[in-house]
């Protein structure tokens, strides 16, 4: 099924405003519903010909806000209708705290790292923090639902489904991107391992550019592990591309290599003098600590991905064995 | 005070309201077999009682977390999964409450709308 049809679109979009926890079942039921109205007028969900008759059906199911309120029985503080506004406003605030923290993690581990109880000092106030975050977006959510400020875009019936945003899927693949990534990751192989001494400082004399090399000859005894990486990268992205998309099988493997990564980048940022020049050595391992953290979430988001089986279904959307 | 023009709308919100009162009652009392959303919504309709589709479903599944319905998923084909439901034995005893109910209600707006027509 083409997943970028109205139908679909509709279904992701009810979803979009509905509690977590009935999501998945409440869009099953209604995708069945909707296909048995198209079937009885004689319609289909991927014929672009009968594209006006869908657009007609979800006009008379409504809005996607107005279904999705209507299958609403709990209370809330915030409102399905506000909910996705709060949850980018909460994403958004709490991407800024994680980059504050993760800053500071990396300056105070490069100026001589922290003991047990400092670290956990350092996650409680960020957990404290998150936490107050959360709680203050939540209370300007409340009062300007409770001010009458959030009000729905454009329900009743002159909405119109031609413009239900597209949805996203996480497993579709951009064969340019990935083609682009094995260039590059081929590129720093052959770089590291045949030419390390091209990476350095440029300088101009007289006799034309030189380049002084940066890399520390310890540093270079980690090159074949970084290779090895390298080359599993290489051949995860040749299997992603032949497969056409991310599969749960890949996206295993994805996440295997991301612990490989980060152990590997662990081990250098805290055994190794990476640059000869103690400033650049500084500056190298700041960013490798900060990009250590980013492995870190990235490999949590992709774990919660693995577990919740979100990875083969874009809409979230579970088989019917799955949901008995 | 609404324009001539806005009267249709008007009315056609009080209708609903009207209908929405009485559509749990209509509702459990064609569930005693199970029935999925399109085939309930077909069935009653034939008895001239045309419900909004965004309004039905999302009622069924209110009716089912109070307790007064049940539902189970079967396949009719692979691609098509249905939800049926069916009424519970709570929701027989709310039908034969709710019976009642109207039955006196009925009977109550009789006599006044008997009263307005003199």
């Amino acid at each position: 099924m083409n997943d970028q049809n109205l139908l679909e679109r509709y279904i992701h979009e009810v979803g979009a405003h509905l509690p977590r926890r009935s999501r998945p079942d409440v869009q099953l039921e209604l995708r069945s519903l909707l296909l048995d109205e198209l079937a009885a007028r004689g319609l289909e969900a991927d014929n672009p010909a009968d594209a006006a008759g869908v657009a007609e059906l979800l006009k008379e199911y409504g809005h996607p806000e107005e279904l999705a309120a209507r299958y609403h029985t709990e209370q809330f503080l915030i409102s399905p209708l506000a909910f996705p506004a709060f949850r980018l406003s909460y994403g958004i605030a709490a991407a800024v705290v994680t980059v504050v923290f993760l800053v500071g993690l990396g300056l105070r581990l490069n100026q001589g790292g922290l003991d047990l109880t400092e670290l956990a000092g350092f996650l409680g106030s960020y957990i404290e923090t998150m936490l107050l975050n959360f709680g203050v977006v939540a209370f300007v959510f409340y009062l300007l639902e409770g001010l009458g400020w959030i009000k729905p875009a454009k329900t009743g019936a002159g909405w119109d489904p031609h413009k239900l945003p597209a949805v996203k899927d996480p497993d579709r693949i951009n064969r340019t991107e990935l083609l682009v990534g094995i260039f590059f990751t081929i590129a720093a192989l052959l770089v590291f391992n045949f030419v390390p001494h091209w990476i350095g400082i440029v300088s101009w004399h007289d006799d034309g550019i030189g380049v002084v090399p940066i890399l520390s000859d310890q540093f270079l005894t980690y090159v074949p592990w970084l290779s090895a990486l390298w080359v599993s990268e290489v051949a995860l992205k040749a299997l992603v591309y032949r497969a056409g998309r991310w599969t749960r099988r890949l996206r295993l493997a994805e996440f295997a290599l991301s612990l490989a990564s980060i152990y590997v980048l662990y081990t250098i940022v805290q055994n190794a003098v990476i640059a000869k020049l103690a400033i650049v050595d500084g500056i190298a391992k700041f960013a490798l600590w900060i990009l250590l953290g980013i492995a870190l979430l990235e490999s949590g988001w992709q774990l919660y991905r693995l577990l919740s089986g979100k990875a083969n279904h874009p809409l979230g959307v579970p088989s019917i064995r799955e949901n008995q | 005070m609404v324009t001539q023009e806005e009267y249709p709308a008007l009315l056609e919100n009080l209708s609903l309201e009207l209908r929405r009162g009485a559509l749990v009652l209509a509702v459990l009392s064609q569930l005693s077999e199970k029935q999925y959303g399109y085939s309930l919504k077909q069935q009653l309709a034939s008895q001239a009682l045309e419900i909004p589709e965004g309004t039905l479903y999302p009622l069924l599944r209110r009716l089912e977390a109070q307790g007064l319905l049940e539902s189970e998923w079967e396949l009719a084909d692979e691609a098509r999964p249905r939800r049926y439901y069916r009424i519970s034995p709570q929701g027989r005893e709310a039908l034969a409450d709710l019976t009642k109910e109207w039955g006196a209600l009925s009977r109550a707006l009789g006599g006044l709308l008997k009263e307005e027509k003199k």
